[in-house]
């Protein structure tokens, strides 16, 4: 009887120290995607501005967004070219234009910041031939 | 004759020839002042007594203004609502005040006008002690003028003071004047460039500078300031510190820096309603009108050349790229274009051609109108950059002022980079008086917005024969999301949304306008369409926000076409 007693003692308290360590394994994962998704995100785009593929401007004229192109290592490979402006909606035919034929251009996004006042991040994201998506630039604009 | 002998004497005379042509290049480099003739110094005599009978009549009237002031808030309670109406006339009637403030006896700031963000200041105390200011400046006169001061947001200027008492005699208060002599001369010495071809500096007795052209040497005193050491400048500075009145010719820095040329001065002085001195210089150190032949840049061209810049920067460190734009021989100077850069706070990075203003902070720096023309930039940076004028000495043209053309854009969120050329054949006409009344004119909307409706002072400024109108101004309103409220100079735009109107360089006034008011208010150039002239004209704007939602201004046409 005892010997079995000590027996069920045992396993319980390896169910609770395998419940222990697993706990800790998951809380560890679930803190290092939070650390990844705080700093990691922001590395990136640090580490993508630093030494953008593409070189580009932002800039606006009136109610329009224009991106400039200027050069960069991967300008063969720019398709499309996407404009975000922080806290403003807009159909992706508004936000998203064919980058320019010749690669280096100006792109007009037509009315992308129509009735847009204050201060707001803008984002310009470039799309390339292998479907890769990277972040060209990153500008706090004030629009009025 | 011995070798020794001969050695000695060829040592002597190689001396004797060594201290010849030294004394000979000293004598040729040393700057000759020639003589001024006796005509051209009865002109400069004449032109300096008006100019001087001008700012004595300027002087006097703010004084008066102030005192009938004060003389109005007596008897009054602090709290009352004519209070805060008395100093919005104040400040309306005195074109060249920033703010006007009361405080109460126990120097705590009661109303203020000014900027939105001078409300906070209200139940605080005033950085100084008026009534110790007061009783120091006062001399026998009911109004104090100070020393030239420096203001809580950095802006140089000049204390007018006048004490309020209760209906028993009691003192019960201070009325401030804050006033920017910039201002007060700049105007008039517009004015006085273009019909006598003169300028003017002005000093206090102890050297310290209360006008200059460029206005960021106001405040720096002639007899201690390093860039005034040249004997001969020195000279004049001690004279004129010294006599009252007189005469002199130096030696100085033209505008840009790059060469001496004889400046010949007449000074006098004035003397202000409180005893006060000022010492105001008349010179001769303004264009001689060469007339510009160089090619006349696009604004295409412009922009290609500050985007070169900005594709280095992008592709080199922040410190490699700057000293490439600071290089006065290097590839960033093309012809009358060089690259500027700057901090988002002001603090110049790159000046290729004035490398002394390198690390010195602009954002206060005005042209001759009055335009803070780094500020101004900075802000159209920030919307991610573009065309801006102003007007800057042409050393092309013997430094005369004339209006630039700049393009400026971010390098990233810290600093950024610019690049300008003249625009010519754009001469603006002066527009002091003028000047003074826009200004006045929207200081009076903001008066005239606490003593009525909002939408029947909206009715009065789009009535074209209603009396809050001024001949030569052109008054609007617009909400701070950008839809016009009242517009003068184009009627059919009332209740459109102004923020996607660009004009030919890509330039939205409204949104520069916003940006303007929204920084405290103030003055810029820009290019509108005139429906009448069915073409685009240049214009100088001034905009006071209103309210948290709603901006008044008032524009000039500079009577230049494109």
């Amino acid at each position: 009887m005892t010997i079995r007693y000590r027996a069920k003692e045992n396993q319980r308290e390896k169910r609770l120290t395998m419940v222990v360590i697993l706990s800790g394994v998951i809380l560890l994962i679930i803190g290092f995607c939070v650390f990844l998704a705080f700093f990691g995100t922001e590395y990136m785009i640090d580490k993508s501005l630093d030494d953008p593929d593409v070189l580009v401007s932002v800039g606006i004229v009136g109610d329009d967004v224009i991106v400039t192109v200027y050069e960069g290592r991967r300008i063969d490979e720019l398709v499309m070219l996407s404009v975000e402006i922080e806290g403003v909606t807009l159909p992706s035919s508004m936000t998203t234009m064919p980058a320019p034929t010749n690669g280096v251009g100006k792109i007009t996004f037509k009315g992308a910041c129509a009735g847009v006042t204050g201060k707001r991040d803008v984002a310009v994201r470039g799309i390339f031939s292998d479907g890769g998506t990277r972040m060209l630039k990153l500008y706090t604009v004030t629009f009025t | 004759m011995t070798r020794k002998k001969v050695i000695v004497i060829t040592l002597i005379i190689c001396l004797i020839l060594i201290v010849t042509v030294s004394t000979i290049a000293w004598v040729l480099s040393k700057p000759e002042l020639d003589p001024v003739s006796m005509e051209k110094n009865a002109d400069m005599q004449k032109s300096l007594e008006e100019f001087l009978s001008i700012i004595n009549k300027d002087m006097k009237g703010i004084c008066s203004l102030t005192e009938d002031t004060a003389s109005e808030l007596s008897g009054l309670s602090l709290d009352d609502p004519a209070v805060e109406l008395a100093l919005l006339a104040l400040h309306r009637d005195i074109p060249a005040s920033y703010e006007t403030w009361i405080v109460d006896k126990n120097n705590t700031v009661c109303a203020i006008t000014g900027p939105i963000v001078n409300q906070q200041f209200i139940g605080k105390q005033a950085p100084v002690n008026t009534t110790d200011v007061y009783q120091q400046n006062c001399g026998e006169n009911y109004c104090a003028i100070t020393s030239l001061y420096t203001f809580r947001d950095g802006n140089e200027g000049i204390l007018i003071l006048a004490p309020i008492y209760g209906t028993d005699g009691t003192y019960t208060g201070m009325l401030c004047v804050g006033l920017d002599p910039a201002y007060l001369f700049s105007g008039h010495v517009d004015q006085l460039r273009a019909d006598h071809g003169y300028t003017i500096w002005a000093t206090q007795p102890d050297g310290t500078l209360i006008y200059y052209e460029d206005t960021e040497a106001i405040g720096k005193n002639i007899l201690t300031g390093e860039i005034y050491t040249e004997k001969s400048s020195h000279n004049v500075a001690q004279q004129v510190t010294e006599k009252t009145t007189g005469n002199a010719s130096y030696m100085y820095y033209n505008v840009g820096w790059t060469e001496y040329s004889q400046i010949n001065a007449v000074w006098d002085t004035l003397t202000l309603p409180n005893g006060r001195e000022w010492r105001v210089s008349l010179t001769d150190a303004v264009s001689r009108e060469n007339p510009d032949n160089s090619v006349q840049l696009t604004p295409e061209y412009l922009k290609t050349f500050v985007e070169k810049a900005y594709v280095y920067a992008q592709t080199h460190t922040k410190e490699e790229a700057l000293r490439a734009f600071n290089d006065p021989d290097g590839e960033f100077i093309d012809g009358e274009l060089y690259i500027f850069a700057y901090d988002m706070n002001g603090t110049a990075l790159a000046l290729p051609y004035q490398d002394k203003l390198v690390g010195v902070n602009r954002m206060q720096a005005e042209d001759i109108i009055g335009v803070k023309y780094v500020e101004r930039g900075i802000a159209r940076v920030k919307q991610g950059g573009g065309y801006i004028f102003f007007q800057y000495p042409n050393p092309e043209d013997d430094f005369a002022r004339e209006l630039k053309l700049t393009y400026a854009m971010p390098v990233d969120n810290d600093w950024c980079i610019g690049a300008g050329f003249y625009i010519q054949n754009t001469t603006l006409a002066p527009c002091g008086e003028l000047r003074d009344e826009m200004v006045s004119q929207v200081r009076n909307f903001q008066y005239l917005s606490k003593i009525m409706p909002e939408d029947e002072l909206i009715s009065l400024m789009n009535d074209p024969n209603s009396s809050i109108q001024v001949k030569g101004l052109y008054p609007f309103a617009s909400t701070i999301n950008g839809t016009i409220l009242s517009y003068t100079m184009d009627p059919s735009c009332i209740g459109n949304n102004h923020l996607g109107y660009v004009n030919s360089y890509g330039m939205s006034m409204g949104r520069e306008a916003i940006s303007l008011a929204q920084s405290g208010g103030g003055m810029i150039y820009g290019l509108v369409w005139d429906p009448d002239l069915q073409r685009e004209v240049y214009v100088l704007f001034y905009v006071e926000l209103a309210s948290e939602d709603t901006y008044y201004g008032s524009m000039i046409i500079l009577g230049d076409e494109k």
